[in-house]
Formats: C-alpha cells, structure tokens, sequence
C-alpha cells in the first residue's frame, strides 16, 4: 500500500495568513474575538467569533478559498495541478456568498430570491477552474468531520492509485445562520472558547479557509516529513448534536488499527469547548488509551471552531507546529474539570518525531479520527 | 467499478402546487417515525426504507451509508434564511441543526440502526457517480453498502422553477433513489449489476452508448455535448426520459431505476457527467 504525505499547504484564519502566521499564533494565541451583530432579528443579537483577516475580492467563500489554494498550489504546475482530485470540505460551503446580496436586496427593498442556484457542487467547481485543479471534484459535508473525511478519500484514492495527488481544501465563513443558529442552541459561549475546563460554556465560531496537498511521496514542502497513517470514520446515531464516550472509543480504536497500531505521542483533541462534547471526549480517550501522559491540545480557543475546514485547518496547523518542535497550548485553560481527569497543556510544549492523534466530530454523529507520523 | 445490487427501492412524486405530505408513505415503512424531521430527510427515509424492506434479515450495523445531493437540503436553508432576513426570527434550534444535508443520512442511521461510515456528497452536474466514486473508495466496499441520491423541491414553485431556469409550467419532481449493493467480486454474477466508469473522451462514451441495448444521456449534460453524443444514436433505443428535464436533478437516478424496475432487467448505458471533469459512464443490467 502506498504511502501518504502531507505536502504544500496554505491556511487563512484567525491567526492571519500562511503558515507562520498559524505557527506563531498557536504558539502565542492572540485572540481578538469580534461581535457580529445580526440586525435583521428583532431584537438584534450579538455573537462573538473570530475572523480572519479580511482578503480582497467580493465574494468571501470564494476569495478566501482562491488565498489557501493558490499557497497551498504554489509549488506545483499546471501538469501536475490538471492530475489533482479536489475534496472540497464545508458545513455551509458558500452560503455567505449568497446571503449577503440576499440581505441587501431585501433591505434595499428589492425582489430577492433565496439561494437563486441552489448547487452544492458550484463552489468547488469554481475553484478547480480557478485554479487548474482537472481531477474529479468531491464536496463532502459530514458537518464538523467534513474537512477530516475528505482526508481520508483523498489518502484513500493516493493509496490505491488513482493519483499521485490529491486538493483537500477546507473553507467555513460564519453566516447570519450560523451564528445565529449556534446561539439558538445555547452552544455559543459569549466569552471564550475553553476546552476541558471546569468551568467552560461553549465554542466560539471561528473563520478558515484551508488547503493541503496530499502525496505519494514525501515532497519535502510546507508538511514535509509528516505521513497520514490511517484514519477512521463513523457515525454515531444516538445524539445528533452531541456524541458519547463509546463512539469516541470506537473511532479512535479503528482509526488506531487502520494506522497499524503505533503507539500514540500526542493527541489533538477536537475540544469544542461545550460542556458535553468535551466530556464524551475525555471519556472515550481514556477508555481506549488510557494513558493519562499523553500531551494533549485543543486549537479551537485559537483558531474557532471553524466547522467543515477543522478538519484541514487543524491537520495543517498541527503538522506545522510539530515540525518546529511543539505542541501548542489550549490557551484559556485554567481549571481541570474532576469529571473529565483530562488536563491539557497551556504552554507550548516540546514534541519530538513521533505519531500523533488528531479528533474530529460533528453534528449528525459524524467522527473521525486521523493518525499522523513525523519522521523527519 | 462494478457493482452487484442486493436491493433497491425509490420514491417519487411529481410536485402539486402545495407540498404532498409524506407522512402516509413514511409511516408505510418506517416503524419508529423520528419527529421534527423535515422533508429532505423525510423522503431519504422513505425511499431508503423502500430499499431494504424485502431484506430477511437487518442490515449489519456497520453498513456504510452514502447519500449523494445535487442541492442539498435547500428547502430548510431558505425557510432559515428567509426567517433571519424576511422575518426577523432567531431559527429554531432544531431547523439549524436539520438544515446540513448529511442529517439525512444520521436519522436513516439512527432508524436502521447503523454506525458505519455516513457520508454526503455532491458534484456539479455529477453527484451520483460522485457518490460512486467515493464509496469505490470505502475499506468496506466488499460488503453490500447502502448508496442514494435525494432531491427534493421548495414551494412556492414559482420560486423552486425560477431558481432552475426553469418555464413557468415546467414538471417538477421529488425522488429519492437507493440502492443496496457492493463491489463485485471475480466470478461474482448474481442479480442486477451496476457498472461506473469515467471518460474525457466523446467519441469513447458516444461508442460505449451505442454498444448497449438502450442508451440515455443525463438532461443535465450540457446542451452541445449531449447533442454530440446523441447524433449518431439509434433513437429507436433511447430509454424512456420522462422526466427529463432540469427541474428533476436526479433524473439519472429515475432511468436507472425504472430500467431495475423492468422485468427482465435491460442493458441500459446512460451518460453523465461533463466534458470538463469528464464523462461518467453508467450502465445497469443482469
């Protein structure tokens, strides 16, 4: 079976744009949330979330996938571009995109129709015209999994030798609905984001747009040296909006056997932030490896939880942290939960060559979890 | 790819000018009705159920679950869309948490009592083989698997056709198609067959249509390179498109199933796809 690498990589989020922006704001977070108010709701709402930096262009979806795309493609020509497959991972794709003029034409008082080309697939197909992308186009929406299941198709279709190469892009711009929706189920904090703390509330939303190429060989870019081992995904179906502690244990277990059961260095959790998920986390990591050693993070206080792109976004962010030697710090953390027994680092912790577990799940019981190997 | 089709069962209902309520038929299959559930979802049901009630035995739990989606969950993203902006409504908890397409595929999980892989997928113009594509790639593809393709429509129609393109007295169709069915092995030739393959080149799709015993070309294919394909075609051969038409996205999916409707099963050879990301090639028989 043949391998896969992590190869090119761009990344636009909170931090900024690159991958030393996302390098050095996971190594000292600056987190400078923003309230968007949503004034069509009557009363208006205030939800806080963090943006990235703004990217010229007119259409947000779009410009801020073109930015991570053309960085993570920059190395590569337009040959090897045409042999690329493009996974495309999204809770929302380009609703932004069309709620925006929406909005302002119902304000204007305008005829306005809602989602006016009401495809799916629209996005990517941008993109890969954009960009020379000429392999098959997949957009996966598993919720908060997307981004990490489009890994493992992507892996997936490298290893059984289907291309060299595979575009796993990434991209989640917090819309009215978003916000808003989060806030109606009382999921949003109104402070911080703090995964596993005693005395968390909450995610807080944040804004991405994420892109890797994946490869056969190790092409000593970006995420050179570090290899997707195995991955594994599932759907829990007892809880739509939360998982529980066996589902957790159970993905991890596959994901561990479909990766030749290595021994385990470092966990990135997928720390929402929300007092159950976080639960069902710590628990379902304890059951299966209860090794209460393990460094772990959560990057969501740094980055947001930015849904559909998590996936992409927090693979590319660990790898480039891990490359320059650390595990970043779960900035917020202050007081250990007793019910969870899981406490995870607060500073930057150094991390040697080794095998890493990275935890994804979404609404609608999608998880997934992936293992990565740095061997420089 | 080929694939051997274990089962199949489908739902389809052309679009009144108020919404037919699909409670009647869900409550015909589906034992346990989840509630709050909305109409996208609704009909996965329906014609997943459809699929699998012949099976002697329940499906294993661990069966992977593929739904492919040329749109989406439309119909709940405008109504929360049009709440926020139109009506100044903070959604309704469980509207924002309906309105991702791969909720479908979580309460058919939860009412067939599945934990495999659940995936939503979606290509421009090309979702179904899409889907294919991707559950080609599933390490439990050797298994039967359940694949399926929902549309659904929004009322007002008016809107729904203006968002197609679409004439004002345009048809419009709901349907939602599944199949149960796993990569076929050597020797392995019992039951209805499925085959999927991909081409960028016309002139190989034009040949391999012409090759079977009846052929049809998706309405979704652009216009000159479905003309191109269909030039040199016996006509007398064309499988019956009724609804081909823009307003029916998964008017693949109808062909496919009326031909595994059919006794005996025919040879039907349908194209799809486009010519950018290539043709997909896809053939049902026996």
């Amino acid at each position: 079976m043949r391998d896969v690498y992590l190869a090119g990589a761009g990344a636009i989020s909170h931090p900024g744009r690159g991958l030393a922006a996302l390098e050095s704001g996971l190594r000292e977070p600056d987190i400078r949330p923003q309230t968007s108010q949503i004034r069509e709701i009557d009363p208006p709402i205030a939800v806080p979330h963090l943006p990235a930096p703004n990217i010229e262009g007119d259409n947000r979806p779009t410009t801020f996938a073109d930015g991570a795309v053309a960085d993570a493609l920059a190395g590569y020509d337009a040959e090897q571009r045409r042999a690329m497959p493009l996974f495309l991972a999204s809770s929302t794709i380009d609703l932004i995109g069309r709620e925006t003029p929406y909005t302002e034409k119902i304000a204007r008082g305008e005829p306005a129709l809602a989602f006016e080309t009401p495809s799916t697939g629209l996005l990517a197909a941008r993109v890969a015209v954009d960009h020379g992308v000429g392999g098959p186009q997949y957009t996966i929406n598993t919720a908060c999994s997307s981004g990490a299941n489009a890994l493992l198709y992507a892996a997936a279709a490298i290893r059984r030798g289907d291309c060299e190469r595979a575009l796993v892009l990434g991209v989640e711009v917090p819309s009215r609905v978003t916000l808003a929706g989060f806030q109606s189920l009382l999921l949003a904090s109104g402070t911080r984001c703090r995964p596993f703390d005693r005395d968390r509330d909450g995610l807080m939303l944040g804004e991405a747009s994420s892109a890797i190429v994946l490869s056969a060989h190790d092409e000593g870019v970006d995420t050179a040296g570090i290899r997707l081992l195995g991955g594994a995904s599932a759907c829990d179906s007892s809880n739509i909006t939360h998982t529980d502690p066996d589902a957790v244990a159970g993905v991890i277990t596959d994901a561990l056997q479909d990766a030749g059961e290595p021994t385990i260095d470092a966990i990135k959790a997928h720390g929402t932030g929300t007092p159950s998920n976080d639960a069902a986390e710590a628990l379902g990591i304890r059951r299966c490896l209860n090794q209460y050693s393990l460094p772990i993070t959560s990057l969501k206080p740094a980055l947001g939880h930015t849904l559909g792109a998590c996936g992409v976004l927090e693979t590319i962010a660990a790898a480039v942290c891990w490359r320059a030697g650390f595990l970043p710090p779960t900035a917020g953390f202050e007081s250990p939960d007793p019910a969870l027994d899981l406490a995870p680092v607060t500073e930057p912790t150094p991390l040697s060559p080794g095998r890493m577990l990275l935890n994804y799940f979404g609404f609608g019981g999608n998880n997934c979890a992936l293992v990565l190997e740095y061997a420089p | 790819m080929q694939w051997r089709i274990a089962a199949h069962g489908c739902f389809e209902s052309v679009a009144g000018e108020t919404a037919t309520d699909l409670r009647e038929p869900l409550k015909a299959v589906v034992a346990n009705r989840p509630r709050r559930i909305n109409r996208y979802t609704q009909l996965a049901l329906i014609g997943a159920h459809r699929c699998v009630e012949e099976l002697t035995s329940p499906l294993p739990s661990r069966t992977p679950l593929y739904l492919a989606s040329e749109q989406g969950n439309v119909a709940e993203a405008v109504s929360l869309m049009d709440g926020i902006v139109r009506h100044g409504q903070v959604p309704k908890p469980m509207s924002f948490v309906n309105v991702s397409s791969n909720m479908a595929g979580f309460y058919l999980g939860a009412s067939l009592g599945l934990s495999g892989r659940n995936m939503t997928v979606a290509r421009q113009g090309g979702s179904f083989g899409a889907m294919l594509e991707m559950a080609a790639l599933d390490p439990a593809r050797d298994a039967p698997m359940l694949l399926g393709s929902v549309s659904e429509c929004v009322w007002p129609l008016a809107d729904h056709r203006q968002r197609h393109e679409l004439a004002a007295d345009a048809e419009l169709v709901e349907g939602s198609y599944w199949l149960l069915a796993a990569a076929a092995g050597d020797g392995d030739d019992d039951g209805a067959r499925l085959d999927y393959t991909t081409t960028r080149d016309p002139g190989i799709a034009r040949d391999w249509l012409a090759s079977g015993s009846y052929w049809a070309c998706d309405p979704h294919l652009p216009v000159d390179a479905r003309e191109s394909l269909q030039a040199a075609l016996e006509p007398d051969r064309a499988w019956r498109v009724p609804l081909a038409h823009r307003g029916h996205p998964d008017a693949l999916a109808h062909c496919l199933f009326t031909a595994l409707a059919s006794q005996p099963i025919p040879e039907l050879r349908l194209v799809a796809g486009d010519p950018a990301q290539g043709y997909q090639l896809i053939s049902v028989g026996s």
